[in-house]
């Protein structure tokens, strides 16, 4: 792989001709935006499932007629002032370098509680509006987007069949020569269930792995993937990290697609103590801290590739940990540190909100209030009738909250 | 004294009933931050201000000061108090602090005062985006920073500020301030057992006079193994089992502990390990395990900043001390 680029980004569909497969949400969507100043709805929304080319068809039909994209999606904070300070200005402006201008407003479907007003300022702007706006979401008969749906141009995307998948897998697998036997595209074509985007993902990964026979790869290759919707038993790659120090664990994580790495770390750390003593638990639990370490540093820097050496640590460095391998059978726990951190949480609220109290009035942070807690607690026990009430008169404590302080 | 007294507000939290809310009242050293304190009031005009120095040190005493000395009775409206460890992220800086920065002061203060409590904890985006707020708004708003480290602090902003440099406080101040809050509440205090709160408190008057309180409120007689005795009902001794069992081997019934303390108790991970690291010499082990138990204690702290669970961080710690016992 000489390109450092995703497939899935290297092979974005530049232009409308290489959209496949949405002949007529294309049309549809080209006649909007040429057509603007005849609409009678103001707002075209396309929406589909993902990987479709919702998105992309925008970018392909602004690169094809030399209009400018302006895009607002779900990473913005898109409340109504932010809507009406970025698009206001845009939809009465002309572009400066390029023909036209459309407004992408994407991820519609992914508005937060504080992005409060951003419907209704929309449907107000687009009015008066000048130029395309365009909304996109996955879940058009969201709820949430009840009223302003009927203002807009519904443009449906289409879910792709799979030969049409299997014909864009094949092109790309030719241009990036990567040997793959006919039936392997059937199979990532079939399983993708019509996302494009994700055929290509798997694709990719399929492209990174040594193939077992000659250059080709197989479906005997195939099976190591992790298919979004196979989830295999959590308990069997415990098993085998526990149980083996071969380097084919490392798979054990693929295996479990339905749960993210952070989840299987928690399995993982529950049931370790009960496989490992000693020197092999020592070492076990460094490579478990070093997971730890770098999911944060991905946070920290948002360079996913970490996530390798996460599952390596989780799986490789577990694995590896142990001289012998216990031969006892170990029947494995569910994590129960969530479970128990979520009843404690439920506990710990009322004391919360006393320590909240606290905090106001002595000019300190939670963090150092719930310090002072336990002191404040024997202050209040202690106390008289008289101070007590005080005491709870001056935070405003309410009944129950007086309740856990005695 | 009996007018002095009369100045302190009536809370029945004695933190905040003796909290001095004048200059005059600030018995604690610091002479030099204090001088230059009342010049600004005097004048009515201040830099941005960054208060440095450990917890309980007189630091959010002198900004409440300033700010009293300042406005009087228009300290509603032209001063906003945050705890940055509370609300951490760029919201705030982006919302509350800009909203009331960017409005102009009542009264004859040209400016109003954010006082921003534990600003270390500030995240780096929060701090990069209070850096040009501090500057845009410094027409309508003076910022007073404090933190515990100023080095956790991005140079843009240290630059911004004029330093004060809090040290902690000697024993004889604290001890002053004990006897000023015996007599108002008329307790009976040993002398060893103000020892005993300096010591518990490490020097930090805020938790030294809430453990006062706490003794007071068991025995108006307040002696050494009073103290004490408080001191370590909050102190948990359930640290030493951990301790115990993980070097013997028994990780299970150290990690069960453990999981209690910090749920149940509300320990932070570095809270742990300082109580680790205080519980060390009471083992009965050689001096070399302990050595090695100092080196595995300073790599799980370093570990506990760079990672995001502190349980993993804190078992991987316990299971090390299995192979240190045996």
């Amino acid at each position: 792989m000489e390109s450092k680029l995703p497939l899935t980004q290297k092979y974005k569909p530049k232009s409308l001709r290489e959209i496949v497969g949405q002949e007529e949400a294309i049309k549809k969507l080209s006649d909007f935006v040429l057509n603007y100043s005849k609409q009678k709805k103001k707002m075209a929304f396309v929406y589909g499932p993902s990987g479709t080319g919702l998105t992309s068809s925008v970018y392909g039909l602004g690169k094809d007629i030399d209009y400018e994209i302006l895009e607002i999606n779900a990473s913005d904070l898109r409340n109504k002032d932010r809507i009406d300070v970025i698009i206001k200005p845009a939809i009465t402006q002309y572009s400066l370098f390029k023909k036209g201008k459309i407004v992408l407003i994407d991820e519609i479907d992914c508005l937060t509680v504080k992005d409060r007003g951003c419907l209704q300022e929309l449907a107000k702007l687009a009015e008066g509006s000048s130029f395309p706006i365009i909304l996109s979401a996955n879940d058009v008969w969201n709820k949430k987007l009840n009223t302003i749906r009927s203002k807009t141009l519904l443009i449906e995307f289409k879910k792709l069949t799979i030969a049409s998948i299997i014909k864009i897998l094949e092109e790309i697998a030719r241009k990036e020569d990567i040997q793959i036997e006919k039936n392997v595209f059937m199979e990532i074509a079939s399983k993708s269930s019509g996302d494009v985007r994700a055929a290509i993902n798997d694709l990719q990964l399929l492209s990174y792995i040594e193939p077992t026979s000659k250059k080709n790869i197989t479906e005997e290759d195939l099976k190591i993937l992790g298919y979004r919707e196979k989830s295999e038993n959590i308990f069997n790659s415990l098993k085998l990290i526990f149980k083996s120090k071969d380097i084919e664990v490392v798979k054990a994580f693929d295996n479990i697609t339905s749960m993210n790495m952070g989840e299987f770390l928690f399995w993982v750390d529950e049931n370790l103590p009960l496989e490992y003593k000693h020197k092999d638990l020592e070492k076990a639990y460094n490579s478990l801290s070093l997971a730890d370490i770098y999911s944060k540093r991905i946070m920290n820097w948002q360079h996913w590739r970490f996530l390798v050496y996460i599952n390596l640590f989780l799986t490789l460095g577990v694995a590896l940990s142990k001289e012998k391998v216990n031969p006892d059978y170990i029947s494995y726990k569910k994590p129960s540190r969530i479970l128990k951190m979520y009843i404690q949480k439920q506990k710990s609220l009322k004391k919360m909100a006393v320590v909240e109290k606290l905090a106001k009035k002595t000019h300190t942070s939670i963090k150092r209030a719930r310090h002072d807690f336990e002191i404040f607690k024997i202050i209040f026990t202690n106390s008289s009738d008289e101070i007590k009430e005080d005491l709870a008169k001056e935070l405003k404590l309410k009944e129950e909250e007086i309740e856990i302080l005695n | 004294m009996a007018k002095e007294k009369s100045r302190f507000s009536s809370s029945s939290i004695w933190t905040e009933k003796y909290r001095p809310d004048n200059f005059d009242d600030l018995t604690i050293g610091h002479e030099n931050l204090i001088k230059r304190a009342r010049a600004f009031v005097t004048s009515k005009n201040m830099p941005h201000l960054l208060f440095a120095g450990p917890a309980g040190c007189g630091k959010t005493t002198l900004a409440l000061i300033i700010v009293k000395e300042l406005y009087g009775k228009n300290r509603r409206e032209n001063f906003l108090e945050l705890n940055a460890s509370d609300a951490r992220g760029i919201d705030v800086v982006r919302q509350q602090i800009k909203s009331f920065a960017r409005v102009h002061s009542l009264g004859d203060v040209p400016f109003k005062i954010i006082f921003l409590d534990e600003s270390d904890a500030l995240t780096k985006e929060a701090q990069q985006a209070l850096r040009r707020t501090m500057e845009n708004y410094t027409e309508t708003c003076r910022f007073i920073l404090s933190c515990n480290y100023s080095s956790k602090l991005i140079d843009p902003i240290q630059s911004r500020c004029a330093v004060f440099r809090f040290k902690l406080i000697d024993k004889k101040d604290i001890d002053e301030k004990i006897d000023i809050i015996a007599k108002g509440e008329s307790l009976k205090i040993d002398e060893k057992a103000k020892s005993a709160l300096y010591e518990v408190s490490n020097g930090d008057l805020r938790r030294a006079i809430n453990l006062l309180q706490a003794s007071a409120s068991v025995d108006k007689h307040i002696t050494e193994n009073l103290v004490y005795e408080i001191a370590s009902t909050v102190k948990p001794t359930q640290i030493k089992h951990i301790l115990e069992n993980s070097l013997d081997g028994k990780f299970l019934e150290a990690r069960e502990k453990l999981f209690d303390l910090m749920l149940k108790e509300g320990l932070s991970g570095i809270d742990i390990i300082k109580a680790i690291s205080s519980q060390l010499t009471e083992l009965k082990i050689s001096n070399e395990k302990k050595l090695k138990i100092i080196e595995r204690v300073a790599e799980a702290e370093f570990r506990l900043v760079e990672g995001s669970d502190e349980f993993i961080q804190l078992e991987a710690l316990l299971a090390s001390f299995g192979v240190i016992g045996r």
